[in-house]
């Protein structure tokens, strides 16, 4: 499966934050929305300067820093952003996060951001994958001419 | 992908880390990141009473204004824990993963505690697999 067949079941939809907001709105967003980790952009059409993830906001209290409604997201984020192509398969975006130890990846079709796919997608697409072949594998043993309903991926 | 996590376990290793549940919600993020994990087992002597990860730090402490030094594990941890057995398969800990929304699952053999499975350790077992099969197409490819 390719990750633009990933993201065209879930959402296109990314979530961004400017660099100078603070780490007590990045929670407010996360949790809002329900995901991991946000964009860092500092206007809509703007570059992505980055990410910040859950793991960076653990990382800047482990460090014992400022509390953390001071801390701005410009000092937790990550720079280096790793990202995937569109036309990738999951299995590249699986390498990706095992190399990088990274949970989620932009992904991106040649310069445009096409979405964002985290660990969790990856996962339920490779087991929705895995279902469907053993489904079709199935039924190609059990025989029969007619035309098989192919459940939906 | 029908490895069994027993498999898994003895690639990555059983070892288990863990923090008290009367300890503060500041220790468990301290180790968490010592450890580069992002869940700890609690326990409360030898007995396991639940998990603490990253985000329950976020949604219940950050969120809520708590302070981590004056917070306990035991306020913020899940007590109703989702596991895995060693005889249960990789893709059988990928569906339960997917279903209940956890990163983190424990193993538990014969009612013990034998080790701990993440999301990255199924994910890495999956690149792992899938490599070592080409290797054995390619092996029987070139032998003919």
């Amino acid at each position: 499966m390719l990750l633009n067949n990933v993201l065209d079941k879930k959402s296109k939809e990314v979530h961004t934050i400017s660099s100078n907001a603070s780490v007590d709105d990045v929670v407010t967003e996360l949790v809002r929305f329900n995901i991991g980790s946000l964009l860092v952009r500092d206007s809509p059409d703007g570059p992505i300067l980055g990410i910040i993830t859950e793991r960076d906001i653990l990382r800047a209290l482990a460090a014992h820093r400022a509390p953390l409604e001071q801390l701005r997201v410009e000092t937790c984020m990550s720079r280096d952003l790793i990202t995937a192509q569109a036309h990738d398969d999951i299995t590249v975006a699986m390498r990706l996060m095992t190399t990088h130890r990274v949970r989620h990846l932009p992904v991106v079709e040649g310069e445009v951001l096409y979405g964002i796919v985290s660990i969790g997608d990856i996962v339920k697409a490779h087991h929705d994958e895995l279902e469907l072949e053993n489904y079709l594998m199935l039924s190609y043993i059990q025989g029969g001419g007619s035309s098989v309903a192919i459940p939906s991926a | 992908m029908h490895t069994k996590i027993q498999t898994l376990l003895d690639r990555k290793g059983h070892e288990v880390h863990s923090i008290r549940a009367d300890q503060t919600v500041f220790e468990a993020i301290a180790q968490m990141d010592t450890l580069h994990v992002g869940g700890l087992i609690v326990k409360d002597g030898a007995r396991v009473v639940g998990i603490i990860t990253e985000r329950d730090y976020l949604r219940k402490v950050i969120l809520k204004g708590r302070s981590s030094k004056e917070t306990t594990v035991e306020t913020i941890m899940t007590r109703d824990l989702e596991s895995v057995t060693p005889d249960d398969s990789v893709e059988d800990a990928m569906r339960l993963m997917t279903e209940k929304r956890c990163r983190h699952l424990p193993v538990f053999k014969d009612g013990e505690l034998d080790g701990i499975v993440s999301i990255g350790d199924l994910v890495k077992e999956i690149i792992v697999g899938q490599e070592s099969e080409i290797q054995v197409f390619k092996d029987y490819i070139s032998s003919r």
